[in-house]
């Protein structure tokens, strides 16, 4: 134990402390993805992402604004770029060719400026492959505040003036979440909500008709380009989860017969 | 190459951080982490011009166009000069700069914020409502765990804060641990599909 102590505070071989088990889950998950790709790439088989009711309700969302006749609000979150920020804006890629093709009109709220230039693209470019470049228009794509409230008292403003059929909050989400939740439901819109972050999860729980809790977030590139390519990735985080999930249940079996589990964490920590 | 520039320079940024990150690279790894932190806020202050541009040219659309409820792109199109003056002239930490921020912006701020406390009375009230066997699920939870949190439980029905500890400390933290679980590892795929290039819809394609 005390060589392990020893070894977690000065790192193992090159590795800095603390941080041989991480590479691990890095280098595996590398792996896992090439892997998959491989076997997408070949033609072999993937196993396909289960239905998420969150992501088959986009479309439901759009018909709807169409039949409304009224607009979408898309916002990608609070976060700057990071995995979240990448999800949302496969999704946001995904609702726009979708709005370009149903003729509907999208607002897409941001809150760092320099998510604004990428989302505008994104937008412009959806409605380019769609062929209805006309259609495209620069001030629906709109920067707003830094400001996390004044951020969350614009877009409650543009629920009031505009009346979206639908609102898709797609991305990682802080205090504001329920505010814009309940705003969103109290203009009478249709609701997609999707969080990681655990504290404000349940807010879109009860407030949105479709949440996508946690992960279905991560795996929503995949489930709607329907790309094998994609699916793989996917796959493989999953059979990390379940290796994860098997050292949980050891890590569960020795502290319940040792008392405690803390030689498992002392390796771990490496 | 419009496209491929953005993911080369990802890619390769990945890497690099991963390998600061990773491998025990002592002075030399603080001072790469500290340089991409300057690259960044440089990126970060240009794009901040960006959408100033913007807002400036949406208000301004809708003041010339007169569109529904212009007057309050006035007030923003105001508010936005008259801050950037201030602070232009007055400095970051200038006397009349913090004023503004400390008692108008965040007293704003802060009025936004406390409608929370009565947006969660409003979804609690649509929520509740029994209309399926998961939403009677969640009300008798909030109402047992409300029972538990408050003094006046435990004196109806005695014990009853010890079930609600046991709900949040049991299944509920099991719960959260396992959404944790899930979307700490989605997050590490997904950044692998955009350090392979696999996901490359942010850069418009």
């Amino acid at each position: 134990m005390t060589l392990l102590a020893a070894n977690a505070a000065e790192g193992v071989f090159i590795f800095a402390p603390g941080m041989l088990w991480d590479f691990i889950l890095i280098a595996s998950l590398f792996v896992l993805v090439f892997v998959m790709i491989q076997r997408a790439r070949v033609g072999l088989p993937i196993p396909e992402i289960r239905k998420i009711a969150g992501l088959e309700a986009i479309d439901e969302a759009l018909g709807r604004a169409t039949e409304m006749g009224k607009p979408v609000h898309y916002s990608p979150g609070m976060s700057g770029f990071g995995s979240e920020m990448y999800a949302a804006l496969a999704v946001l890629s995904y609702v726009a060719k979708m709005a370009a093709q149903y003729d509907t009109r999208l607002i897409v709220t941001t809150r760092r400026p320099y998510i604004h230039p990428v989302a505008s693209d994104i937008v412009k470019q959806s409605y380019l492959e769609a062929g209805r470049p006309e259609a495209f228009n620069p001030e629906d794509i709109r920067y707003v505040s830094e400001w996390q409230f004044s951020y969350t008292a614009a877009v409650m403003g543009i629920f009031q003036r505009e009346k979206p059929a639908a609102n898709l909050l797609i991305g990682y989400w802080m205090a504001e979440s329920l505010v814009l939740a309940e705003a969103g439901a109290q203009a009478g819109c249709i609701q997609i909500g999707a969080n990681t972050n655990i504290f404000q999860i349940h807010f879109f729980i009860v407030t949105c008709d479709y949440t996508l809790i946690g992960e279905e977030l991560f795996a929503a590139s995949a489930y709607l380009s329907k790309d094998p390519m994609l699916t793989g990735t996917v796959v493989a985080q999953d059979m990390l989860k379940i290796a994860i999930g098997c050292l949980v249940v050891i890590g569960t079996i020795i502290a319940t017969v040792k008392g405690d589990a803390q030689s498992l964490i002392d390796f771990l920590s490496l | 190459m419009k496209k491929q520039l953005p993911l080369i320079v990802v890619a390769v940024t990945a890497i690099i951080v991963m390998a600061v990150k990773f491998i025990d690279l002592g002075d030399f790894g603080a001072a790469t982490i500290k340089e991409l932190d300057t690259w960044s806020q440089v990126t970060y202050e240009f794009a901040f011009l960006l959408g100033a541009i913007n807002l400036t040219r949406l208000h301004y659309g809708n003041v010339s166009k007169k569109r529904p409820k212009w007057v309050y792109s006035v007030i923003a199109l105001i508010a936005m000069v008259a801050a950037a003056i201030i602070t232009l002239v007055n400095g970051v930490k200038g006397d009349v700069t913090v004023f503004v921020v400390e008692n108008i912006a965040n007293r704003i701020d802060s009025a936004v914020y406390a409608l929370l406390g009565f947006y969660v009375c409003s979804a609690a009230y649509r929520s509740f409502k029994l209309k399926n066997v998961e939403a009677t699920l969640l009300l008798g939870a909030a109402v047992l765990l409300m029972l538990a949190q408050a003094p006046i439980g435990d004196a109806i029905f005695p014990g009853i804060s010890k079930v609600g500890e046991w709900i949040l400390s049991v299944p509920n933290s099991a719960g959260m641990r396992g959404i944790r679980l899930g979307a700490g590892i989605g997050a590490y795929a997904a950044s692998i599909r955009v350090i392979l290039g696999l996901e490359r819809s942010w850069t418009g394609s």
